[in-house]
């Protein structure tokens, strides 16, 4: 856990520092926030043995659903 | 827009690459067993139709990367909502090809290395090279792409005298239904998902030279996969080849008194590196059209993040992995590889008759 | 200014940092030196009474290999000895091999292993369920040997001490490479007994070795498997005979009677082909064809040899000779054990695959039933440094 955060922490840093610098738009920061605040919650929730649901799953369940998968 | 210019011979190892890219681990044609050569030359004459394809919207709409021939074609508000389900697919695939390339090297390399620093360390690498640029990228395939065959004749002819040719006998034993929907399973994977060089193809600096281009390395690819195919079945017996969870891996662990198993950890290394970086370069030029961000380095970071997070959620365990790749792959990328680049296509003809028969009418 | 300063520690700090990568890119996360682990050199699998796994491993010490290489005689590594032996129950092999651990310092690298003995009684109950372990695990090397022990338990196999090689394994590794000169024993290694236990159409045959003495093992003759579980056993001859049709012989000694004495052929190039003739869909005959070249080695006796007629004849006999031994392992595998170790299966499977789907699940019985015509075509090419045997003139 608490390596996943240091990871993240010093990731973010890493970027934001030179965003800053260089004086990115809003969306910029809006982007890489919302994309690492995705993978930041995925992944502390993997770290505490709490898998959501994946993506694989979601995307075999819909084509069950419509039925080109058995 | 960027100035990179590729040539004609890293586009082609950049393409061989990428279509190489896993199926050192997964190939769907061995879901039809002994019939598999049939699958992989009936498969790589469909792939190569499928690129055709995508060759063709790349030369109606010269210059144009796929999110901007979509805006174009579709009007803006549609094509953005397409790129983004793009965006995704290419993040997807590239997340898929890194677990594979973990799941690989956990099981055989390094079994007690958590995979996420497996995975980790080589993401590291790929952003690098992500960042560098399209050039950077062309200029490292160039590199690495011609040990790939090397490296497969290598084993081939290590193991000549180990053989049985007869081997991939009997000839359609179950009919053709498995072999034609293992040849679909091909063309999906890797073929169609060829879709993401409509990113890079506004590169390439001799348009001319695109349909030899993509024509030549679905060719390459079909003959490295009948060469690959025929080592192992003909190594391994068609028993043990669809019991092994990685194929090469357990054919090059045959060769008597020399141990080349690192051999196909390099080969997967290139051809996996080439993927991923394609795809990761894809996802995040795509991102960077669709928001109009202009540099689209700004992103790598957060995309690959993304991807590597991604790659380990996506499944829980390496069977799930290969089923997954066989059963459901083809069909997700249905939309993706087929519906929307022929819906693509037939657009563009059509907005192309129109002016030309004013301007060129000859 | 500034800037660029700015940039070259950037440089610096990238370079430090790829510099780490590559450390960690090129050294294994579970890196282990010699001195941590024990390396096997060879396994023993067998059953206990109840059901049980007994695995053995042989493990060599590498350092008292040394001091009886270089000191031998001066008793200076009476103390250590080159390899010890220990044996653990478990559940599973991978159970066992663990557990092991507990009587055993280092952990157990296996992929040194040269030789897999199997027990008996392990053959008996069936040998599918042991080998998961031997293909799954990936430190196991597929060209390890496997061999079937014959009133001996691997453990009693694996303890012994010779004096031909400080460690037994390669010894005994040795005794069964020998088989291409000899042609009396089955040589197996564990990539082709998985291709067999796979292949409905081929019943495995695994080499045999039993204990010759205090001091030496004998690998000879081989163990039929059906279904995976051990049916009985092959002799030397009848071993040679399935090398022969299966053609498998690289070079053998055929002793063969002849005027006044007897001769010992030398086969140096031997083909065999097994087939099945086809009427109205049903295979009517099994069909081996067998090819082999042979010098004369020896003569004990008082014939001539001088015209290429001479030759004929004995070509003839040899022939014959060669052919009673596939007869009778054929015959042992027909009707003793009923499991086709030729592989007659496998190439109806290839060549007659609708055929065979009907056959499949019980071929064992079918292929009993068939009648099998044996051809063998033998040659005699040389004669050696001298051509008859000598004699006092008249």
């Amino acid at each position: 856990m608490a390596i996943v955060l240091a990871a993240f922490i010093i990731l973010s840093l890493y970027d934001l520092q030179r965003f800053i610098r260089k004086k990115e738009q809003a969306k910029v920061f809006v982007i890489y926030a919302s994309l690492m605040a995705a993978s930041l919650t995925v992944s502390l929730l993997l770290a505490a043995d709490k898998r959501p649901a994946s993506p694989a799953q979601l995307i075999e369940w819909i084509l069950k659903m419509i039925g080109v998968v058995k | 827009m960027e100035k990179a210019r590729i040539s004609s011979i890293q586009l082609f190892l950049l393409l061989t690459g990428f279509l190489y890219g896993s199926t050192v681990i997964i190939n769907p044609a061995l879901g039809a067993k002994n019939d598999a050569w049939l699958a992989i030359i009936l498969g790589g004459v469909g792939g190569a139709l499928l690129m055709g394809v995508y060759v063709s919207i790349a030369l109606l709409n010269p210059s144009r990367t796929l999110v901007e021939i979509l805006r174009d074609r579709s009007g803006k508000f549609v094509g953005n909502a397409v790129s983004i389900l793009y965006i995704w697919y290419f993040v997807h695939l590239a997340s898929l090809v890194f677990r594979n390339f973990g799941e690989f090297m956990v099981t055989v390399t390094f079994p007690e290395t958590p995979m996420i620093i497996v995975i980790g360390i080589f993401a590291v690498i790929l952003v690098y090279a992500v960042n560098s640029g399209v050039e950077v990228m062309g200029r490292l395939s160039e590199l690495f792409m011609p040990v790939v065959p090397v490296v497969v004749l290598i084993i081939s002819l290590s193991l000549i005298t180990t053989r049985d040719f007869t081997a991939f006998l009997p000839v359609l034993e179950n009919g053709m239904a498995p072999v034609l929907k293992a040849a679909f399973g091909f063309i999906t994977f890797p073929f169609g998902e060829t879709i993401a060089f409509l990113m890079l193809f506004p590169h390439l600096n001799q348009k001319g030279n695109l349909k030899k281009i993509a024509a030549l390395s679905a060719l390459f690819l079909v003959v490295l996969c009948l060469v690959i195919f025929m080592r192992d079945i003909s190594v391994l017996g068609s028993g043990l080849m669809q019991q092994a969870t990685f194929i090469p891996h357990l054919t090059s662990l045959l060769i008597p008194g020399l141990n080349v198993e690192p051999l196909v950890d390099i080969n997967l290394l290139i051809g996996g590196g080439t993927k991923i970086s394609v795809c990761i370069y894809a996802a995040v030029k795509a991102l960077s059209q669709v928001s109009g961000i202009g540099d689209y380095r700004k992103l790598t970071t957060a995309i690959t993040t993304f991807c590597v997070v991604l790659s380990i959620w996506v499944y829980e365990n390496v069977l799930e992995m290969l089923s997954w790749a066989e059963k459901v792959w083809p069909y997700y990328s249905i939309p993706f590889q087929m519906v929307i680049p022929l819906i693509l296509l037939f657009l563009s003809f059509k907005k192309r008759v129109k002016p030309s028969n004013v301007r060129n009418g000859s | 200014m500034k800037c660029r300063k700015d940039k070259y520690a950037v440089k610096i700090a990238t370079l430090a940092v790829s510099s780490m990568v590559f450390l960690l890119l090129t050294g294994c996360w579970n890196n282990r030196d010699l001195t941590e682990i024990n390396m096997v050199t060879a396994l023993g699998i067998d059953r206990t009474e109840d059901g049980k796994v007994l695995l053995t491993v042989q493990v060599v010490e590498p350092a008292a290999i040394q001091s009886t290489a270089s000191g031998k005689g001066k008793g200076g590594g009476a103390q250590s000895k080159p390899v010890f032996v220990e044996s653990y129950e478990g559940e599973t092999v991978f159970d066992a091999l663990r557990s092991m651990l507990s009587i055993v310092d280092k952990k157990l690298f296996l992929s040194t292993a040269q030789v897999l003995i199997l027990g008996e009684r392990l053959s008996k109950n069936g040998i599918s369920e042991a080998l998961d372990f031997f293909q799954r695990n990936h430190e196991v090397e597929y060209e390890m040997d496997v061999l079937v022990a014959r009133n001996a338990t691997p453990k009693e196999i694996l303890e012994m001490e010779t004096d031909i090689d400080p460690i037994p394994a390669v010894y005994i590794k040795g005794t069964i490479e020998n088989t291409v000169s000899r042609a009396k024993a089955k040589r197996t290694i564990l990539l082709d007994l998985i291709k067999d236990m796979g292949d409905s159409g081929r019943q495995p045959v695994i080499g045999q070795v039993e204990k010759a003495g205090e001091k030496e093992v004998r690998t000879e003759g081989a163990a039929v498997f059906r279904d995976g579980k051990l049916a009985g056993w092959l002799d030397p001859y009848e071993t040679r005979g399935y090398l022969f049709a299966a053609g498998k012989v690289k070079s053998t000694i055929v002793n063969i009677p002849a005027d006044n004495g007897k001769i010992s052929m030398e086969v140096i190039r031997s083909k065999g082909k097994i087939n099945a003739e086809f009427k109205n869909g049903e295979p009517a005959m099994l069909t081996v064809r067998v090819g082999l070249e042979a010098n004369v080695g020896e003569y004990e006796g008082k014939g001539k040899l001088d015209s290429p007629d001479d030759l004929h004849k004995l070509e003839e006999i040899l022939g014959d000779e060669v052919k009673k031994e596939i007869r009778r392992a054929l015959d042992k595998a027909q009707k003793d054990y009923s499991s086709d170790i030729f592989g007659f299966g496998t190439q109806l499977h290839k060549y007659h695959p609708q055929y065979w789907k009907k056959v499949k699940d019980d071929w064992n019985d079918t292929f009993s039933k068939l009648p099998v015509d044996i051809k063998v075509d033998a040659k005699i090419r040389r004669t050696g440094v001298i051509k008859g045997p000598i004699k006092k003139d008249g």
